[in-house]
């Protein structure tokens, strides 16, 4: 009995020990649901739903003429995951299966290795079980297109390892072209277009609360969102693709030829300012050249180029007169303890004004600086500030930087200043201002701002238009501006440019430079010369400003600013000039001669008198009958129609005929034809006039 | 129902956007090789070059 109560004891304990538990889960359960209900559904409510960041697209610059100069597009990097089960399992069934094929399909799409080379790298990452083995980075779209329908890896991630990472890249689909000004769109460090107008190009990101469904879409939530994403603008730039290809191409070649460090080539639509190109090139470590930095807005010394703005100083202060004579002193002048030299040994010592900034005379326009400036030196800075070289152009690119100009009180302004800036050294201007002073008397004296970008779009649908602007009505009188014309024309004339435009068929005014430039620390030691050339065609009514600007290597046998600038500039103008400009020069007048257009073509006759009279062509038509094989010939004003002789025993003519007809013709005869080529017969293996039997075999070669 | 709509939407989306890839990727390599001094470089071998000659225009 004490054994059965001690038992039936344990029993009751432990049965109402489990009740207990029964009824906490059971509690805990209620609670949960009733209680802490409403907080853990909205809690998984919230799990289920995200907010998905919408990525705005970046709007596409594109050139004048309307081609894409930068858009968005996306690229890959492929890797493979050799750890996923469907690809080991069953002991690599399906790698082994498939490795050949994929192998073959890689090589002949890449083609940078042999399916054997790609078999034996896949093999060994699938030995090492390599988890994210990189197969081939920045693929194009195209690539990655083919590249999912191989075999393999058209099994989709799970059963083929591939991994797709995809990110978005600007794409230049000129590439070099104008690249440097069109920009990086990267994410530090942006230059060019990109960055000037980016806040216009990069849109605003949206954001959205997405509920997700099966397969990782996401549903939004209810229709609205919670930030709406902006595609970025579309920008239209001023840059013409055909003028920078061939400013480009022409620069190339100089600086290919010369093995020159850096250049630049401007060109300018006279009346508005338009940059139409901007191509810059630079040498890079291995020879070759890129757009590795925008030089046509980096200030330098310009060198000769310059001495237009001291001429224009000079007559506008009536110091001087083209007409009144100076001494050259032999090309050799000492001022301030310093030697002013020019490049050249002069024919004559006694010039004109006008002839002294023809041939580029350094000590000319250092002795009327100093002569006329000298102690009036504020005088001098007032013309170069009106003529706007003391501030940037104001171009829309950012990273332009402020011209040097040395003023007294400066540390940097001594004596020799004055003079030497006079012909261009001794401070530093960007070939940009160059070309913008260039324009300026190339547009009667109205200077206009270098722009880029003409407009902004939206999908094509304009929102705003950017107008020219003006910075100078007036930069000088008439008289001094007709004076600098007839200059800037005398330069290419009787001048240094002589040589060079020597059969132009039209005008152009212009102005060389050659400037030995500082080499950092070394200094002038180096002899690194600067070429350039700065003008604008056709002179009588100018219709572009170009300059071109190269920095040749140190000791360069060829550097004066007509041999290396000067051709460039010429190539760029005559092409321009014979593209885009119609004067009465290149008009020749149209011949009256005869059409010399000359056939001749055999068929049925209602064919051919169906076709003649659809294409209106006048025919004298020499046949009797409508159902006759017949030739149209003609060698005069009028075709001819005439009968086509066929004699059932000797072989026809079939040169001119139709395959159609051809074939209908030999097996009249009872010809076995062959044929070559397709077309209208050209030769026949049986000459026209030989005697023929049934059943023989004929060659016919068609064009 | 709603579902299968949006998934539709879906994969039309993704298909009229890698259309407009494709339409990018190739328009801008038919810009390049299109591009004057590329055609300079290929046709060189044949021998053709820029006439050096200006244009003439025929009078009406």
């Amino acid at each position: 009995m004490e054994v059965k109560r001690d038992i039936l004891w344990r029993v009751y304990l432990s049965y109402i020990l489990m009740v207990i538990a029964c009824i906490a889960i059971f509690g805990k359960a209620v609670y949960i649901q009733q209680v802490e209900g409403a907080k853990w559904r909205s809690m998984s409510d919230s799990l289920h739903q995200r907010i998905d960041e919408i990525e705005a697209e970046r709007g596409t610059i594109y050139s004048e003429d309307g081609q894409m100069l930068s858009t968005s597009i996306p690229q890959f990097d492929i890797f493979i995951d050799f750890r996923v089960a469907g690809l080991r399992e069953k002991n690599g069934l399906r790698f082994r299966e498939n490795i050949d094929s994929l192998s073959f399909h890689l090589a002949q799409l890449f083609k940078d290795m042999s399916p054997v080379e790609y078999k034996r790298v896949l093999q060994q990452a699938y030995k090492a079980q390599d988890g994210y083995f990189p197969l081939k980075k920045k693929i194009s779209f195209t690539q990655y297109d083919s590249l999912r329908n191989f075999p393999l890896f058209k099994l989709g991630r799970y059963k083929s390892g591939m991994i797709a990472n995809e990110r978005t890249i600007r794409l230049n689909p000129y590439q070099m072209l104008a690249f440097r000004t069109i920009g990086l769109a990267r994410d530090s460090n942006k230059v060019g277009l990109e960055k000037t107008y980016d806040a216009v190009l990069k849109g605003r990101n949206g954001k959205q609360t997405v509920r997700s469904i099966a397969g990782g879409i996401g549903v939004p939530v209810d229709d609205t969102y919670l930030i709406e994403p902006e595609t970025g603008k579309d920008i239209v730039s001023t840059i013409d693709v055909f003028i920078q290809d061939i400013a480009e191409a022409a620069l190339m070649k100089m600086m290919v030829q010369n093995e020159a460090e850096n250049g630049c080539a401007i060109v300018l639509e006279t009346k508005t300012g338009k940059v139409k190109a901007i191509a810059n090139l630079g040498r890079m470590a291995n020879g070759t050249y890129w757009e590795n930095l925008n030089y046509a807005i980096t200030p330098s010394e310009p060198g000769s180029t310059f001495k237009l703005a001291t001429l224009m100083a000079l007559l506008e202060d009536k110091k001087v007169n083209l007409n009144q004579t100076l001494n050259l002193e032999n090309g050799v002048w000492r001022v301030a303890g310093q030697t002013v030299y020019d490049s050249e040994r002069h024919a004559e010592n006694i010039v004109t004004v006008k002839q002294a900034f023809e041939l580029s005379s350094n000590v000319a326009m250092a002795k009327m600086a100093v002569s006329h400036y000298s102690n009036n030196p504020q005088q001098y800075l007032k013309h170069l500030r009106k003529m706007r070289m003391d501030t940037i152009t104001g171009i829309d690119l950012v990273g332009e930087r402020k011209p040097v100009i040395h003023r007294p009180g400066s540390k940097l302004y001594g004596p020799t200043t004055i003079p030497w800036m006079s012909f261009g050294y001794n401070l530093a201007i960007s070939p940009l201002h160059t070309a913008m002073l260039y324009n300026a008397i190339a547009n009667n004296g109205t200077m206009m701002r270098p722009y880029l970008v003409s407009s902004i779009k939206e999908e094509g649908v304009l929102l705003k238009e950017i107008p020219p602007v003006i910075l100078d009505t007036q930069i000088c009188s008439p008289a001094t501006l007709a004076m600098l014309k007839a200059s800037l024309e005398g330069v290419c004339i009787a001048g240094t440019a002589k040589s060079l435009f020597a059969g132009t068929p039209y005008k152009v005014a212009g102005k060389t430079g050659t400037a030995l430039v500082a080499d950092g620390n070394r200094g002038y030691a180096n002899k690194i010369y600067q070429s350039s050339f700065a003008g604008y065609f056709p002179a009588d009514n100018p219709q572009y400003t170009c300059v071109v600007v190269i920095k040749n290597k140190p000791f360069a046998a060829n550097f004066y600013g007509a041999s290396v600038a000067g051709p460039v500039f010429k190539e760029i103008a005559d092409r321009l000039y014979g593209t885009y400009i119609k004067t009465n020069k290149t008009l020749i007048a149209g011949t009256n001669k005869k059409d010399s257009t000359y056939f001749k073509y055999n068929g049925y006759k209602a064919d051919l008198a169906y076709l003649s009279e659809k294409l209106q062509l006048k025919i004298s038509d020499s046949t009797g009958r409508a159902d006759e094989w017949t030739s149209l010939n003609k060698n005069t004003a009028a075709a001819v129609m005439q009968k086509m002789p066929i004699n059932k025993n000797a072989m026809p003519p079939l040169k001119g005929l139709g395959l159609k007809d051809a074939l209908y013709l030999c097996e009249e005869m009872g010809l076995m034809v062959q044929v070559k080529g397709r077309g209208r017969v050209l030769d026949q293996s049986i000459l026209p006039g030989q005697p023929i039997a049934k059943g023989q075999l004929i060659q016919i070669n068609l064009n | 129902m709603a579902d299968r709509t949006i998934r539709r939407i879906n994969a039309i989306n993704n298909e009229l956007k890698e259309l407009q890839f494709k339409y990018k990727t190739l328009k801008s390599e038919l810009m390049y090789k299109t591009e004057e001094s590329q055609i300079v470089q290929l046709v060189a071998p044949m021998g053709l070059k820029i006439s050096k000659d200006m244009p003439e225009r025929i009078k009406q």
